[in-house]
C-alpha cells in the first residue's frame, strides 16, 4: 500500500514539475521574444482615460504634452511638468500623504527607448520597483498613472 | 519512463538555454551638450570595461570637434586647444597656428568644396547668418510657429546679401615642422564648420567602432543624421529608418518613406525644421554659395553611403544644386564616392539614385 503511495506521489511530483517547467519555459521565450520590439513611443495616463497626458516620442526625441492634467485649485502647480533637462515628467498622483495627494515623477531616456518611475509615494512602491522598463507596462497605484509603449517598425527617423 | 522524462527535460532545457544567444549586453550613451543636438550611441559588447572605454572615446570626439568647431564661443581659457572657428573668425587675415584635427577638418571641407564645384564652402558663414538670425527672428520662440517674412525685412536682406562679396579661395592652409597654420585671406569672410563637423565626428565614432570590432550599434546624431552597423534585434541585421516628410499636413503622415539600412550612414539635409515664409516659399538655414540665397529646389536631400563627413557636406551642396545639376554631378561622382540619393523634391515627387538600398516610399 505504502510501495502504491509512492509511486503516485512521484507521478505527481514529476507532473507538477512537468507543468512548472512548460510553464516556466513558456513565460521566460515570452519575456524574451513576445517584446523584443523596440518602443516608438511611451504615453502616460492618468486615472481612466485612454488619451495619453504626455506622449514621449523616442523615434524624434521630443516630449508631447498632449493637454494639461486637472487637478483641484488647492495645487497650485501645473501638470504635467516636463523637464527636458533632467528629462523627467511629473504628474500628481492619488495617493495622499497627510491629506495631500503625492507627485510621481518618471524619468525617460530617448536613446535606450525606456522609462522608469523614479519618484512615487504609495504603500508598496511597486511601480517604483519595476525598475527601467523598456516595453512593459508601469503601473502605478493607488496613484493611478500608468505608462504605456507602442512599438513600431521604425528604429530611426532621419 | 524515466529516461523519457530525462530527455524531455534535457530538450527544454536546450530550447530555453538557446534563446540566451546574446551574451553581449547593451549598452546607451547619450550626450546632449555638443554640436547642439542630442547624440545617442548604443552598442552591445561584452564587458562594462570596454563599454566604459567605448563611452570615453566617443565622448571626447564629439566634445573635442564640438569645441574646435563652434562658431558661436571662444574656446574655455583652460581649453587644451589652440584655436576654433569663433577665434579664427576674429582673425582674418593673420596667419594663425591651429590644431592638427581642425586643421584636418578645414582640408577635407577644402576637399569637398572642389569636389561639388563651390556648392559646399564652409567660408559663406556671413551670408549663412543672415538667414539664419532671420528665420529666428521672425518665428521667434514660440514652437511650431511659421510665420512670414515681412516685405521689408526680405528686402534688407536681400540687400544685405547682395552688398557682401565672396571671395573665392579664401582658405590657405599651411605647415610648417610639422606645425598647422590657417590664414583667412579676406576681410569679413566668416567660416563656419555647421555642416560638416557633426558628420566629421560621426565619422570618426563610426570607424573607431568597427576598430573595435562592434558590430551590433547605432549612432544617432541629432534627427538628420545616422550610422548604424547591424541591429541586433532584425534577422538579417537591418535597421528600419522613416524618412521625415518635410510637407506633413497632420500626424498621421509624419513619414514618406522607408529604407532599409545596415553597416552604413545616412543624412538627411532639409529645409523642415528652421524656416520661415515668403510668398509662401521656404526660407532656410541651408544657403546656396552661388546665388547666397536658400534654394527651393528640394525639401529634402537624403543621402548614404560610407563617410558620415562626405555625406553631412555633400548633402548640403545638392540642396543647392538644380535638379540637372544635380544629376549631371551623381553622374559623375556617384560610383566613385559609393553614395545613393533620395530626394523629396520642392513639387513633393520623389526622385532616387539608388543602387542597393531597398526604399518604399508611402502610398497617399
Amino acid at each position: 500500500m505504502s510501495s502504491k503511495m509512492s509511486v503516485k506521489n512521484k507521478r505527481d511530483l514529476l507532473l507538477v514539475t512537468l507543468l512548472f517547467t512548460i510553464l516556466g519555459g513558456v513565460f521566460i521565450l515570452f519575456r524574451l521574444f513576445a517584446f523584443q520590439g523596440e518602443a516608438s513611443t511611451a504615453n502616460i495616463y492618468y486615472g481612466t482615460s485612454n488619451n495619453p497626458i504626455v506622449t514621449i516620442d523616442f523615434i524624434n526625441y521630443r516630449v508631447l504634452n498632449n493637454y494639461d492634467q486637472q487637478v483641484p485649485s488647492e495645487y497650485t502647480d501645473n501638470y504635467p511638468i516636463i523637464d527636458e533637462a533632467n528629462r523627467t515628467v511629473t504628474l500628481l498622483g492619488d495617493y495622499e500623504l497627510n491629506g495631500e495627494r503625492q507627485i510621481v515623477v518618471i524619468e525617460y531616456n530617448f536613446g535606450a527607448k525606456s522609462v522608469q518611475i523614479i519618484q512615487e509615494q504609495s504603500p508598496n512602491h511597486i511601480c517604483s520597483r519595476e525598475g527601467i522598463s523598456t516595453n512593459f507596462p508601469l503601473i502605478c497605484l493607488p496613484n493611478r498613472i500608468r505608462v504605456e509603449f507602442d512599438t513600431t517598425d521604425v528604429d530611426f527617423t532621419v | 519512463m524515466k529516461k523519457a522524462f530525462s530527455i524531455f527535460i534535457v530538450l527544454v532545457s536546450i530550447i530555453i538555454l538557446s534563446a540566451c544567444k546574446k551574451t553581449d549586453s547593451l549598452y546607451e550613451f547619450s550626450f546632449y551638450d555638443y554640436m547642439d543636438t542630442y547624440i545617442s550611441v548604443n552598442l552591445y559588447t561584452d564587458s562594462q570595461t570596454k563599454a566604459d572605454e567605448y563611452h570615453t572615446y566617443i565622448e571626447d570626439i564629439y566634445s573635442e570637434y564640438h569645441e574646435l568647431s563652434t562658431n558661436y564661443e571662444p574656446l574655455k581659457t583652460d581649453s587644451p586647444y589652440l584655436e576654433n572657428i569663433y577665434s579664427i573668425n576674429q582673425k582674418n587675415n593673420q596667419l594663425i597656428e591651429i590644431d592638427y584635427d581642425l586643421y584636418l577638418l578645414i582640408q577635407k571641407s577644402e576637399e569637398i568644396k572642389i569636389l561639388t564645384d563651390g556648392y559646399f564652402d564652409i567660408s559663406v558663414g556671413e551670408v549663412v547668418n543672415i538667414w539664419k538670425n532671420i528665420i529666428l527672428d521672425v518665428n521667434g520662440d514660440e514652437e511650431n510657429t511659421i510665420k512670414e517674412i515681412p516685405e521689408a525685412i526680405f528686402q534688407n536682406a536681400l540687400t544685405q546679401v547682395s552688398e557682401i562679396e565672396l571671395e573665392s579661395n579664401v582658405i590657405e592652409l599651411s605647415e610648417t615642422d610639422s606645425h598647422y597654420y590657417i590664414q583667412v585671406k579676406s576681410t569679413h569672410a566668416q567660416l563656419d564648420l555647421g555642416a560638416i563637423s557633426k558628420g566629421y565626428a560621426t565619422q570618426i565614432v563610426y570607424e573607431y567602432l568597427l576598430e573595435q570590432e562592434v558590430k551590433y550599434f547605432s549612432i544617432s546624431a541629432g534627427s538628420s543624421s545616422i550610422a548604424v552597423g547591424q541591429n541586433i534585434n532584425r534577422d538579417g541585421g537591418v535597421f528600419h529608418v522613416s524618412l521625415a516628410n518635410p510637407v506633413q499636413s497632420e500626424s498621421t503622415n509624419q513619414t514618406y518613406g522607408m529604407i532599409y539600412v545596415k553597416d552604413i550612414g545616412v543624412t538627411t539635409s532639409g529645409n523642415y525644421e528652421q524656416f520661415a515664409l515668403y510668398q509662401g516659399l521656404r526660407y532656410h538655414h541651408i544657403v546656396s554659395p552661388k546665388t547666397k540665397l536658400p534654394m527651393q529646389y528640394y525639401h529634402t536631400v537624403t543621402i548614404l553611403g560610407q563617410d558620415l563627413g562626405v555625406l553631412d557636406a555633400v548633402s548640403t551642396a545638392l540642396f543647392s544644386m538644380p535638379a540637372q545639376v544635380l544629376d549631371d554631378w551623381l553622374t559623375l561622382h556617384q560610383e566613385e564616392l559609393g553614395i545613393e540619393v533620395i530626394q523629396f523634391n520642392y513639387d513633393t515627387t520623389i526622385t532616387t539614385y539608388l543602387t542597393d538600398t531597398v526604399f518604399e516610399e508611402y502610398s497617399g
